[in-house]
């Protein structure tokens, strides 16, 4: 009782930083269609409306994007514009914690029963393909002169396998290797990284690789991009290197950037009823 | 009545000059026995909240080390002592601009006039954080490794009894055993156990030495100056030894470069005195243990880019 008494009443400072990880998740640009709309049955040669909420649930500004409806048949559910650019999102941050958001609008025409059916069941996909990034940041342990010591003596312990979880974004790097290897006087790190799509879309493009650094130190990779065909057969791995001098080990921030367009889609339906 | 004045003034002169008695001679015998025993060596310690445990990067970074030396062998007295501390565990491109290694100071080991030993503090300042680019924390772990040059003297008593008089024992001074010394000799590295066995007029000593603290011990043979981050592995786990027997000559010792290598943190070395033919009699024997020792601590250390 006493100690949730004192943990209730212990209370941040104005000075104490924000710590709250955004950089977290597998999500990107969320679709939701908005209640009634359109409305699950509507009567023929009545118009609908589809609104679908835009959202950037992830943690990265959204660059280019468009949103497309497809699968309506322009005879009985007409609409008058089957695409539309998805404006600038930011996504979320410690000013905007929910990401920004927009609500995109689709106008059909008048419906038609087509000739002897009772009714018309209008099935439709709502399609968003967006420009996207993300940036993985882990501290790993660098131990450049080679030597194991015990945990309590050495600065940190290098693991060999780090796994990750979501970066804020769909397509993650989920696991960092490191292997370090004596060369001549100095040492040579080597991080593989594995990327993987993590999301609920599709990733449409190859996933561009750059500013891959230990630190601030650049590190030079076996490759600039993962091509969609590599992604899907497990070919997901870059491997990125630095040589450095024998020295004491340390803790460094290994940062990489990832840009790739990806595809997102929501179902929905609606039923045209034959007016009597 | 002025007699009677003199001689009170008189007896409080001669209680006064009275030598220490046997209580007094006690507590000088256990502050002895105090300052030359106990398994350390210099003792280090963050000072509270230096360093925070969260910055934001456009802070300065400041951490404050005090140390001091809980061991029996006085540190940068001497110009060829060497004490030196390291920050490390971070990045230095991260992390600029701090003096990461410096001399430990004046460390004084434990002594009768300094019962708890010599205490000096160092510093380190960065007012220079830049988190890369897309890194929005950083977390490492601030790691002072101090390293030092060491030296440990155990005395212990010994009985030689070269056996060629053959008299009963109850006529004998002493009697030939074995035995443990626990507690440690006022270093990290210390002398565990000593076993005695006499060969004619020879006499011979199997010596067991332990690292008792919780550092590594490193090689005398290594230069400080590589330590901690030239260390290879041959520069660990060694210590160098000399033995002496008062009224003895040294034969050999075994290994004969008087270098003992420590596995597991221990390691044992055999030497033989040739004693004379005496009657048995007990006598100090001194071990001196020379080595570097390494031995670190850490904090944690969270910094936090600054919202924009």
């Amino acid at each position: 009782m006493m100690v949730l008494l004192l943990v209730s009443c212990t209370r941040s400072t104005a000075n104490d930083p924000i710590d709250i990880n955004f950089k977290s998740g597998t999500s990107g640009i969320e679709l939701q269609l908005l209640a009634n709309h359109p409305p699950r049955r509507i009567v023929e040669g009545s118009t609908f409306n589809i609104a679908v909420q835009v959202s950037n649930t992830g943690a990265y500004d959204m660059g280019v994007g468009e949103i497309t409806v497809i699968g309506l048949d322009q005879v009985y559910t007409p609409i008058e514009r089957q695409d539309a650019v998805i404006p600038p999102l930011k996504g979320r941050s410690e000013s905007n914690n929910q990401g920004d958001f927009y609500v995109q609008e689709f106008s059909g025409g008048k419906t038609v029963v087509p000739p002897g059916a009772k009714e018309y069941r209008a099935k439709f996909l709502l399609v968003a393909a967006y420009e996207y990034m993300n940036v993985v940041g882990k501290d790993v342990c660098i131990n450049p002169a080679l030597i194991e010591i015990e945990s309590e003596q050495a600065s940190c312990q290098i693991q060999d396998r780090i796994r990750l979880s979501g970066q804020g974004a769909p397509v993650a790097v989920t696991q960092i290797e490191e292997t370090v290897s004596p060369v001549g006087d100095d040492v040579k790190i080597d991080f593989i990284l594995t990327i993987d799509n993590r999301g609920r879309g599709k990733v449409v493009s190859p996933i561009l690789i750059s500013d891959v650094r230990l630190g601030t130190k650049p590190l030079t990779c076996n490759k600039r991009e993962i091509t969609m065909f590599e992604l899907e057969n497990k070919r997901n791995t870059v491997v990125c290197s630095r040589t450095e001098q024998r020295q004491s080990a340390y803790t460094s921030p290994l940062s990489a950037t990832l840009q790739y367009m990806y595809k997102t889609t929501e179902e929905g339906e609606f039923v045209v009823q034959r007016s009597r | 009545m002025k007699k009677v004045g003199l001689v009170i003034l008189v007896g409080l002169f001669i209680l006064s000059c009275t030598p220490r008695n046997p209580e007094n001679i006690n507590q000088v015998s256990a502050v002895t026995e105090f300052v030359r025993s106990g398994v350390q060596g210099v003792d280090m310690r963050f000072v509270q909240n230096l360093p925070p445990r969260q910055i934001y990067d456009t802070a300065d970074l400041f951490a404050l080390l005090e140390l001091r030396n809980l061991g029996n062998y006085d540190l940068g007295r001497e110009t060829f002592q060497q004490c030196v501390v390291q920050l490390g565990g971070f990045d230095p491109s991260i992390i600029r601009g701090i003096n990461e290694r410096q001399s430990c100071g004046d460390l004084p080991g434990k002594s009768e006039f300094v019962v708890d030993g010599g205490f000096s503090t160092v510093e380190f300042a960065s007012s220079s954080i830049i988190l890369p680019q897309d890194v929005d924390k950083y977390e490492p772990p601030l790691v002072a490794t101090a390293c030092y040059e060491y030296k440990t003297v155990a005395a212990p008593q010994v009985c030689i009894d070269p056996d060629f008089f053959e008299i009963t024992s109850s006529q004998r001074a002493c009697d030939v055993r074995d035995f443990g010394l626990g507690g440690g000799q006022g270093g990290p590295v210390g002398v565990t156990y000593v076993n005695v066995d006499m060969v004619g007029s020879r006499a011979q000593f199997q010596i067991e030495v332990a690292n008792l603290g919780s550092g590594r011990v490193v090689s005398p043979r290594a230069s400080i100056t590589q330590c901690p981050g030239g260390l290879r592995y041959k520069d660990f786990d060694e210590v160098q030894f000399q033995v002496e027997l008062s009224g003895a000559r040294l034969v050999r010792c075994a290994p004969s470069d008087q270098f003992v290598r420590l596995g597991d943190g221990r390691g044992r070395f055999v030497c033989t005195f040739d004693v004379g033919n005496v009657p048995a009699y007990e006598t100090p024997m001194r071990i001196e243990l020379n080595y570097n020792y390494m031995q670190s601590i850490r904090t944690p250390v969270e910094i936090i880019r600054t919202p924009e």
